[in-house]
């Protein structure tokens, strides 16, 4: 429990820090289809040499991005073994294919997070979906919610934290057989869950104790301008997709 | 010897930018039937080095070695409370120690009635209690498990002039049955009254250690004040 990293900003001063979130979350959606179009070793290689570039400048340790796919890898190598073995032909580079969108689509995500805060992310979904306003969907309310989630994860992992201890402090043990285990893992989350439920509340208080107003025009503390930073990384990122579609469209492929 | 810390180093998030040192080489020992008081100011280590004598924290380096079944008393009881009523919340120790449903809920009403709580209490939810209440259903539940060491992150706080003396007789009977008392308190007072033995903490070093008389001596008073602590007034034991 102590070691997700999904959700955990890690406070530095590098380039993907600096670009703007909105941008970030572009680049995001578009990695993802990047990695989907691609069906070959090269165009996959080209997307992990990308993705690995952008950790390395990112100055977030290579660790702590790799650890948030600790416990997908299970899921991930089963998967790929499946697809092998069911495949009719290129069963190899089916698996593969699968294997390294799924690793790399967790690694861009925790990237995303850890470089970019919750308010910021909250405040680029809000930017960059506020066309969505026009067929009347609450774009701003389901972004403080993102916001609000994302800044629960590491206090909810506390607060788990807190229950293990409480536990364990009186006597419960939490090593043994696999369904010892997972019976000791439920006695965890129903407390966490009633604890989740009373923050939710004790949060709603404060807020309109401090009259927030769902319906009210809001403005910004920190106003977000793009910079020339943003520009060239959209510039560099502009080039990667278009690399990569163009290895898609290879003749000799 | 009841409790032994040898050469104990302990660090938050180590191997991130939130490195932080919460306590470096502390050595003491606490004998059986001992009563101690850690004192130090917010932020010196204290609730660091009862995590660890409870085996909730690991050291870092040095060995933390416990002798006989410790039970901790929480700094904020609303972090050690789970259960869906007060009686249960109690009767979660002895069950996990083997108990049956009975014999736990005996224990568990015997521990109730100890620390004040009456009858009425134990269907409602913890959450539900006021400040002070919940420190004691918390500590009923560290009591039901009959603890040969019991470790209390500041007993007292948040508890009216009547309510505190009495669980600092409780604690006082206990120890005269036997029981090894390790408690944090940021009332000097209270420490000169009741420690056999003080240990004062300072940005996590154990910077004096002794009996009350020793420790809260003229000669130690620079440094109890470098500690951002105050010599207990004299004569004023509460
Ligand atoms: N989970 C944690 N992660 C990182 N640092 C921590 C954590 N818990 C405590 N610290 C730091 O370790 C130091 C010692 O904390 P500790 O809780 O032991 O202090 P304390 O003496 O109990 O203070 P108080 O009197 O306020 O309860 C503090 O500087 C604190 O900021
Ligand atoms: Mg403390």
């Amino acid at each position: 429990m102590r070691d997700v990293t999904f959700g955990r900003y890690y406070p530095s001063r590098g380039p993907l820090h600096e670009t703007s979130a909105s941008l970030k979350l572009l680049f995001f959606a578009l990695y993802i289809v990047s990695i989907f179009i691609s069906k070959t070793y090269t165009g996959l290689a080209v997307c992990t040499a990308f993705l690995l570039i952008c950790i390395f400048i990112s100055r977030v340790p290579l660790g702590r991005v790799l650890r948030s796919f600790r416990s997908i890898i299970i899921i991930a190598l089963v998967s790929s073994v499946i697809v092998y073995l069911t495949h009719p032909q290129d069963g190899a580079l089916a698996a593969v294919v699968l294997f390294v969108r799924l690793i790399s689509a967790v690694c861009v995500s925790a990237l995303l997070t850890l470089t970019t805060t919750p308010s910021e992310i909250a405040d680029g979904l809000e930017k960059s979906l506020s066309f969505l306003r026009f067929i009347h969907v609450p774009v701003r309310d389901i972004a403080l919610s993102v916001s609000i989630t994302l800044h629960f994860v590491p206090v909810l992992q506390e607060e788990a934290e807190k229950i293990y201890c409480a536990q364990k402090a009186r006597g419960a043990s939490f090593s043994g057989s696999l369904s010892h285990k997972a019976s000791t893992v439920v006695a965890v989350l129903v407390p966490l869950f009633s604890s989740a439920f009373r923050r939710a509340g004790e949060l709603a208080d404060s807020m309109e104790s401090r009259c927030y107003d769902y319906a009210c025009e809001r403005t910004a503390f920190h106003e977000s301008r793009f910079t020339s930073y943003d520009v060239l990384a959209g510039l560099l990122f502009a080039a990667y997709f278009l690399f990569t579609i163009c290895v898609r469209l290879m003749p000799w492929q | 010897m009841a409790v032994r810390f040898s050469n104990v180093s302990y660090i938050y998030s180590r191997g991130t930018p939130f490195e932080k040192k919460a306590l470096s080489d502390i050595s003491f020992e606490a004998e059986k039937g001992d009563f101690v008081c850690i004192c130090g100011k917010t932020g010196s280590g204290k609730t660091t080095l009862i995590k660890l004598v409870n085996d909730l924290l690991r050291p870092f380096s040095g060995e933390v070695s416990l002798d006989g079944r410790s039970g901790l008393l929480f700094q904020f009881p609303e972090d050690q409370l789970f259960a869906p009523t007060v009686i249960e919340d109690v009767m979660y120790g002895p069950l996990n120690l083997g108990r049956n449903k009975d014999q736990a809920r005996e224990g568990a009403e015997k521990a109730l009635l100890c620390v004040g709580l009456g009858p009425e209490l134990y269907d409602r939810n913890p959450f539900t209690l006021s400040g002070g209440q919940k420190r004691l259903a918390a500590l009923a539940g560290v009591l039901a498990m009959k603890p040969s060491v019991l470790v209390l992150d500041e007993p007292t706080a948040g508890l009216d002039f009547r309510s505190s003396r009495s669980l600092m007789a409780l604690l006082h009977r206990l120890n005269t049955d036997g029981v090894t008392i390790i408690m944090v308190t940021h009332e000097m007072e209270l420490a000169q009254e009741h420690a056999k033995q003080i240990l004062v903490l300072d940005k996590g070093r154990l910077v004096l250690s002794g009996s009350a008389g020793d420790v809260f001596s003229q000669r130690n008073r620079t440094v109890i004040e470098k500690a951002g602590l105050e010599l207990p007034e004299p004569g004023s034991s509460l």
